[in-house]
């Protein structure tokens, strides 16, 4: 699924058969994978067009999660000013250490955001007045201007047309001049200085809006859960958006998605049915890697 | 699924026996039953079990349905488990709840929906405090009496230098703010290492070079375990005595820590020795299931139960949120503890026990009844304004 | 800061680096030989902890379960080797961290339904469980040192077996030119196996050290495994000799910055900041020079 038209619709579709089942658990999962789609989304751009995997996007997750959360412990309720803030910090924490972190590539890339992932969430962790290793709870959700506060069944559809954007944003920049010139300086880094053209401010740019929207699906996280902590920067989340991109297929723009929504289904599938529903993930995983080459051939046998 | 067959016996008994008891108590559970934390929660419902046992799965004489839900140790996962089950489950109580972070989560969304939150383990000040609310009852205990109590009984004692080593967060602030509060003798040093950290030598390096006449060390869990085999290892065990809190001392913890884990001083809201019918019954029915005595996760859990059996048979109906909110506060019940009562703010105030752990007469771990002190005097309790 | 709690901070310092060297080693050679990333060694470390406490219990000699440990932890590591891991060498580094990371989760719950969540216990021999006197006044446990003493040996054993061996020089040949080995009409499979087997050996080694000083229980092995990285990181990856350095520096690094910046930098800050330690070095490190002290240009593209 490569059209944003058509993501846009299959999630519109599945927004309102949440709704007509009207059950507030099943839409608050739902509000989740959303979510957490954006973020996997802001994670797949990085992979599937700048070649980079980054391994410690939970520290701009964490970010704008608990920058939202303290301007609204000081009173402000505003969503478009708390997401918008989020976002800038996310933005600006992308350009600092994108500028950082594009000095590396491949492995070592991976390995260095891992480690400013682990000291967002040390530093987090650091903070007594936020309530340090606890974190911190909201007292009152957010608002919108015009429609007044957000309640949690208002939120699944917020996240959803938010999702939509991102959506859109993820196929408009493989679209753009830009994407083609990242992709190009990832497939033929060579060819391209010979033109002389340099890729890194690109990469820069691409790696800070993936900062912005990962601190933007942050913000809304905390939202809709109204608790922020430093668990939010673990690497272990880092990890789970990984596996939500591998899920989902590198490549297609449905693909994030698809893959938020197979990992918290997995979850919450598996949570009820046992205890030991870790080992199961991890094993699905596993297999995933593994048979990752087969899958797709039979995927490509099967279409038509 | 036993009980699942159990509960169902039991409605269809109900509704033979007595057409008339058409009542139901929807319970709900919330404690990380999976996760980092899931030996806190697996205990806490051991206690769950051993109350659902003792009264034949009708608390307070009513058939009771238990939705248990595993908040994994997250306040995400604690604030979605508990719209399920608010709005799927609709139930009356919410039970347990081991981690303050999780219960800070979770009670907005519960108050709103007028649950009532019993909570057994998780309690911070600011629920004794400004942030009390009718429909919350702390029925454990709130970190600072520990570091109140100790801190106090260490003066007692004529510990006059003290150097203080723990888990660095909230609830380590609590109980070391509280020490200093009340400790007249001088603090020769304090260092607070983070959860992930499980190698001490450095630190237990700088102990030695302090020269204090005791450690209070707040660990649990992974540290729990490691600290004290660790200063044993120094050789820090036989020179300088450890005074510690009943999360560092208790019967799981004593088969990690081995030889290592007997000597410590600790001090606790509940003793197994504590004389009281209703403890003697817990105690001994704990032992003959699991083969040791019980930790303070069951005990409190198991009290909260006391509590909520006795509220229910006082003949009112858990859908009729006043009436049961009122009986919770005002009824006198058989608890675990001895003579307990709840404070206006709705915080169940409690003497304390020091004890040391030590091997009974048959090598087996026990938790030796050293000495009790009084309630301590609630300091949150200003602040809390309940209409 | 006195005198002997220095001297006894830089032993406890050099102990910890050396630990740290058992597991780091593990991972470099995997890396330097195979170009794989294995997050799961760490799991390996924990089997080795839980498979000492196991044998202990049922044996009641330390001994004895320390080479029921060490056999069985080589088995699990050739098991997943063939398994798992073989698999793993054509693909990238990130569907490695992947699979690899859900061996971990698999393998912590796997203890958990074994086991137990809570910590088995493990009991020092008698004869190990005092203290040595390496100064007046400075007494320091003798399981420590003897930790110490044991990686050393291993170390210069390990060095032996590279430098000096015939399996050593396959070892190295496939690291730097694994083609030509292959072409020469070596079984690089089984150089493959034989290299993740030592790591798999070491790393339980390390499990079975530490298992008297530290908990063993689910997921203790984790925490130090991305410590490891950083060790391999700094010390540049495929290179033992770097990882060894890179061990002890940030093992020493580590504990003086745990002991010495609450004391300049005051309290919450100084605490932050001396966890972060670690990770800094890391990230410098991959800033300016990614291949680490002793590390091979190229090796991580």
């Amino acid at each position: 699924m490569n059209r944003p038209e058509r993501v846009a619709v299959a999630i519109i579709v599945a927004i309102a058969i949440t709704f007509l089942i009207g059950d507030p658990y099943f839409s608050r999962i739902v509000a989740k994978a959303c979510v957490f789609a954006m973020a996997a989304i802001a994670v797949e751009l990085l992979i599937s067009q700048c070649g980079l995997a980054s391994f410690g996007h939970a520290g701009f997750f964490a970010a704008g999660g608990y920058t939202a959360g303290i301007l609204a412990l000081q009173g402000i309720t505003d969503a478009l000013l708390l997401w918008g803030a989020a976002a800038g910090v996310g933005a600006l924490a992308g350009a600092i250490l994108g500028s950082l972190c594009l000095r590396t590539r491949g492995l070592y890339f991976l390995m260095i955001t891992l480690a400013f992932g682990q000291m967002t969430y040390l530093g987090l962790q650091g903070l007594r007045q936020y309530g340090g290793d606890d974190g911190f709870r909201l007292r009152h959700g957010v608002a919108l201007p015009l429609l007044g506060a957000i309640g949690t069944s208002d939120m699944l559809l917020v996240s959803a047309i938010v999702l939509i954007a991102i959506v859109g944003l993820s196929a408009y920049l493989r679209r753009a001049r830009i994407g083609a010139l990242v992709r190009a300086a990832r497939d033929q880094p060579r060819r391209l200085a010979s033109l002389g053209i340099d890729a890194r401010p690109y990469n820069l740019v691409m790696f800070t809006i993936s900062a912005a929207i990962t601190a933007l699906a942050g913000a809304l996280n905390v939202a809709l859960v109204l608790y922020a902590s430093p668990e939010l920067s673990s690497w272990f989340l880092s990890g789970n958006l990984l596996i939500m991109v591998i899920f989902g297929g590198i490549g297609p723009l449905a693909g994030p998605v698809l893959g938020a929504a197979a990992m918290i289904g997995l979850e919450e599938v598996l949570s009820v049915a046992t205890e030991r529903w870790p080992f199961f993930l991890g094993l699905a995983v596993v297999l995933r890697v593994l048979l990752g080459d087969e899958l797709k051939r039979i995927a490509a046998l099967v279409k038509p | 699924m036993q009980r699942n067959l159990l509960v169902t016996v039991a409605l269809v008994a109900a509704m033979v026996v007595s057409p008339s008891s058409a009542q139901v108590l929807k319970l709900g559970f919330m404690a990380p039953m999976s996760g980092p934390s899931a030996s806190a929660g697996q205990e806490m419902k051991r206690g769950l079990d051993a109350a659902l046992e003792k009264f034949n799965n009708r608390i307070g004489g009513l058939e009771t349905r238990v939705s248990i839900a595993d908040d994994k140790g997250l306040p995400d996962t604690g604030a979605q488990e508990i719209v399920r089950l608010i709005e799927r489950e609709r139930i009356d109580v919410l039970s347990g709840l081991g981690l303050t972070n999780v219960m800070l989560a979770v009670t907005d969304p519960a108050i709103r929906a007028d649950v009532i939150v019993l909570a057994s383990h998780a309690g911070t000040g600011s629920y004794a405090g400004k942030d009390c609310h009718p429909n919350i009852f702390l029925t454990g205990f709130l970190n600072d009496i520990f570091g109140i109590t100790m801190g106090s009984w260490l003066t007692k004692r004529d510990v006059k230098r003290l150097y203080i080593m723990g888990l660095d967060f909230q609830a380590g602030y609590d109980i070391f703010d509280a020490l200093e509060s009340t400790y007249k003798g001088q603090v020769v040093g304090k260092k607070l290492t983070p959860f992930t950290q499980v190698d001490f030598a450095p630190e237990l390096a700088q102990v030695r070079a302090a020269k204090p006449d005791g450690l209070f060390a707040f660990y649990f869990g992974a540290s729990g375990v490691s600290f004290p085999k660790q200063y044993a290892q120094s050789g820090l065990k036989d020179q300088i005595p450890l005074y510690t809190v009943m999360a560092m001392s208790n019967s799981m913890l004593i088969a990690g820590q081995g030889d290592a884990g007997y000597g410590m001083i600790s001090n606790s809201v509940w003793n197994a020795q504590v004389d009281n019918p209703s403890n003697r019954e817990f105690v001994s029915r704990f032992r003959a299931k699991h083969g040791r005595e019980p930790t303070s996760y069951s005990s409190m859990m198991y009290d909260s139960m006391l509590l909520l059996d006795a509220a229910l048979r006082t003949g009112v109906d858990p859908t009729n949120r006043a009436a049961l909110k009122k009986a919770l506060r005002t009824v006198k019940f058989p608890s675990i503890r001895g003579d307990v009562q709840f404070g206006p703010n709705q915080v169940l105030q409690q003497g304390m026990v020091i004890q040391q752990a030590v091997k009974d007469s048959g090598g087996e771990f026990m938790l030796k009844l050293l000495d009790t002190t009084p309630a301590p005097i609630d300091t949150y309790a200003k602040d809390c304004k309940m209409n | 800061m006195s005198w002997p709690l220095l001297i006894e901070q830089t032993f406890n310092g050099v102990q910890f680096g050396l630990v740290l060297f058992l597991l780091a080693v593990g991972v470099t050679l995997v890396f330097g030989v195979m170009n794989t990333v294995n997050l799961a060694h760490g799991s390996l470390l924990m089997t080795g902890g839980y498979l000492l406490a196991e044998a202990q219990s049922r044996t009641g000699s330390w001994l004895l379960a320390v080479v029921v440990a060490l056999v069985g932890v080589a088995v699990l590591g050739y098991l997943v080797e063939r398994l798992v891991v073989r698999r793993l060498y054509a693909k990238n580094h990130l569907e490695q961290v992947l699979a690899t990371f859900g061996l971990l989760l698999c393998f912590n719950e796997t203890v958990v339904w074994i086991w137990g969540r809570e910590p088995v216990p493990v009991q020092l021999p008698r004869m190990l469980g005092g203290h040595v006197e390496l100064l007046p006044e400075v007494p320091y446990p003798t399981y420590r040192l003897v930790v110490s003493l044991v990686v050393l040996c291993v170390a210069v054993a390990l060095w032996f077996l590279i430098a000096r061996t015939r399996i050593g020089m396959l070892i190295r040949a496939g690291a730097e030119r694994r083609q030509l080995v292959e072409a020469l009409g070596v079984n690089i499979g089984l150089v493959c196996a034989v290299v993740f087997a030592l790591g798999a050996v070491l790393a339980g080694l390390g499990g079975v050290l530490l298992g008297p000083l530290l908990t063993v229980q689910p997921g203790m092995g984790d925490p130090l495994l991305i410590l490891a990285l950083a060790v391999v990181i700094v010390g540049g990856a495929g290179s033992i000799g770097g990882t060894f350095v890179a061990s002890l520096v940030l093992g020493i690094a580590d504990t003086y910055a745990r002991t010495l910046l609450p004391l300049i930098l005051g309290g919450g800050a100084g605490r932050s900041i001396a966890a972060m330690a670690v990770y800094l070095l890391m990230a410098l490190t991959l800033i300016f020079k990614p291949t680490g002290i002793f590390g091979r240009a190229g090796g991580a593209e």
